[in-house]
């Protein structure tokens, strides 16, 4: 049985393909966002922070309790990610060089944490690893 | 109604369309499994590619870890080489075959290096104390004092009965520069018995690749800047199938405060010949190997004996590759490397 097209219900279908178009658009786009790039702390080999990186974002800071009072201050910008202070005793953390690409890293032995830049979905890294 | 339908098929494409652009592919529910642990005084970080035991088998692989750190370690009590230590001059101790293995290998190792590389180093290192809390410099007397006790050839082992009996009081081991890689090669050995065919393991910048990775390039591997201060950064990458990259040089473990004064830097890796941290003109060196105990031996080696006579000695051998970094930035790499390295920072260069 043919029913006659009524020009509501064509009108009511395609505004709910473009909604759906749309809404999927907007769930992609927030998953790459500036490259997908994450910065990834871990105490003790689990993750206990993580945070997007993306141009345009306002500076986070943030502390990593590591137990016993011991601290490390991770500053994250989009130009680059670094330990600001830790009252660890070799400061070898707090003395590195900011990291800014996915694949790099900051460990702190003593406290037992790695800060490290993780590549989204959009983003193969240059190397999977370095040997150093 | 068909109408209805269409734009059901519709809906349905655009989110398989959206589950491809996210990667959702994976082969037949295998993905990566990854875990960072602190062992071997150093951090760990294993990835695997594997089904839903995957969890499972990183945790058999970390036992294998911690029981190797648990015979192997210089600063664990009980552990063989301590008890090899305490006993120096008194009495050969019976060890696990795995510590008698790379105290093995260790030996030959120096023989080939003709002592550059040597395990009885560990007064020099306990004297200067650079990864301890309070490192200093030691006097030239006290250096000439303990470097007496520093000689392979005192080592003696027993194959019979797996024992190892250091002939000097005061004598001492330190397994540093090869049980990383030894424990690295346990790891592969699990892994492939497990079944795993795409694994990377990072020991403490030891890097081993197992197979290549799942969409079947070979795993690409920076080089450290030796300069970095810190930081993990690259200026060189290697393709490496089914290998070991390992890197030592003097920017690892170092007196931070007394290079800040005085611009001297006193590293970790000691020249036996000497007494003093190795210093042959190097910044770093890197080796390619096989096997991953190889390349952690080699590449303390090659720092210590220097660019030359270094790589003279990789060319001799078989499945080795080696490079080395001198103080003006320049690389030197073996005739296997040369072909293989890829230089992404333009202050190095690679010498034809």
């Amino acid at each position: 049985m043919k029913m006659p097209m009524k020009i509501g219900d064509l009108a009511v279908y395609l505004f709910a393909v473009v909604l759906i178009a749309i809404g999927l658009m907007g769930v992609y786009a927030m998953g790459t966002q500036g490259g997908g790039k994450s910065v990834v702390v871990e105490l003790d080999g689990r993750e206990v922070y993580s945070c997007r990186i993306y141009k345009g974002m306002a500076p986070v800071e943030f502390r990593v309790d590591a137990g016993n009072g011991k601290y490390n201050v991770v500053s994250v910008t989009y130009e680059g990610v670094k330990v600001k202070e830790a009252n660890c005793p070799d400061q070898v953390c707090v003395k590195s060089a900011s990291i800014r690409y996915a694949g790099q890293a900051i460990v702190c032995l003593p406290h037992r944490v790695v800060v490290r830049i993780t590549a989204g979905h959009e983003e193969t890294p240059d190397v999977d690893d370095i040997a150093s | 109604m068909r109408r209805y339908r269409r734009i059901c098929a519709l809906t349905v494409a655009i989110f398989l369309l959206g589950a491809v652009l996210h990667g959702c592919t994976g082969t037949a529910g295998f993905r990566e499994y990854r875990k960072d642990i602190f062992a071997l005084n150093t951090w760990v970080n294993i990835r695997i590619y594997a089904g839903k035991n995957g969890p499972d088998i990183l945790d058999k692989a970390i036992k294998r870890i911690e029981e190797i750190e648990n015979r192997m370690s210089v600063t664990i009590q009980d552990s063989d080489v301590s008890r090899i230590n305490s006993n120096a001059g008194k009495q050969a101790v019976k060890v696990h075959d795995d510590t008698f293995a790379v105290i093995k290998k260790a030996l030959e190792y120096a023989q080939i290096s003709n002592g550059a590389f040597d395990i009885t180093i560990y007064p020099i290192v306990k004297l200067w104390g650079i990864t301890s809390e309070h490192p200093r410099v030691p006097a030239d007397t006290e250096i000439q004092d303990k470097l007496k006790l520093v000689d392979y050839r005192n080592v003696v082992l027993d194959e019979e009965k797996k024992t190892v009996y250091l002939k000097e009081a005061g004598m001492g081991i330190d397994l540093g520069a090869i049980a990383k890689g030894y424990a690295a090669d346990e790891v592969v050995r699990i892994l492939k018995e497990e079944g795993v065919a795409h694994a990377l393991i990072n020991m403490g910048g030891n890097v081993i690749a197992m197979g290549g990775k799942p969409d079947g390039q070979p795993w690409k591997i920076g080089v450290q800047d030796p300069r970095s201060e810190g930081a993990q950064r690259h200026i060189a990458i290697i393709e490496v199938t089914d290998g070991s990259v390992v890197s030592s040089g003097d920017y690892e473990r170092y007196m931070v405060d007394v290079y800040k004064k005085t611009g001297k830097r006193y590293h970790h890796i000691f020249d036996p010949s000497t007494g003093y941290p190795a210093n042959s003109g190097l910044m770093a060196t890197t080796v390619v190997a096989s096997n991953s105990i190889d390349a952690d031996a080699l590449s303390t080696t090659v720092f210590i004996m220097g660019a030359e006579k270094g790589l003279e000695m990789v060319e001799g051998l078989e499945g080795v590759d080696a490079m080395a970094i001198t103080f003006d930035k320049k690389i030197y790499a073996s005739k296997g490397l040369k072909e293989k390295l890829v230089v992404t920072d333009k202050e190095y260069e690679l010498q034809p």
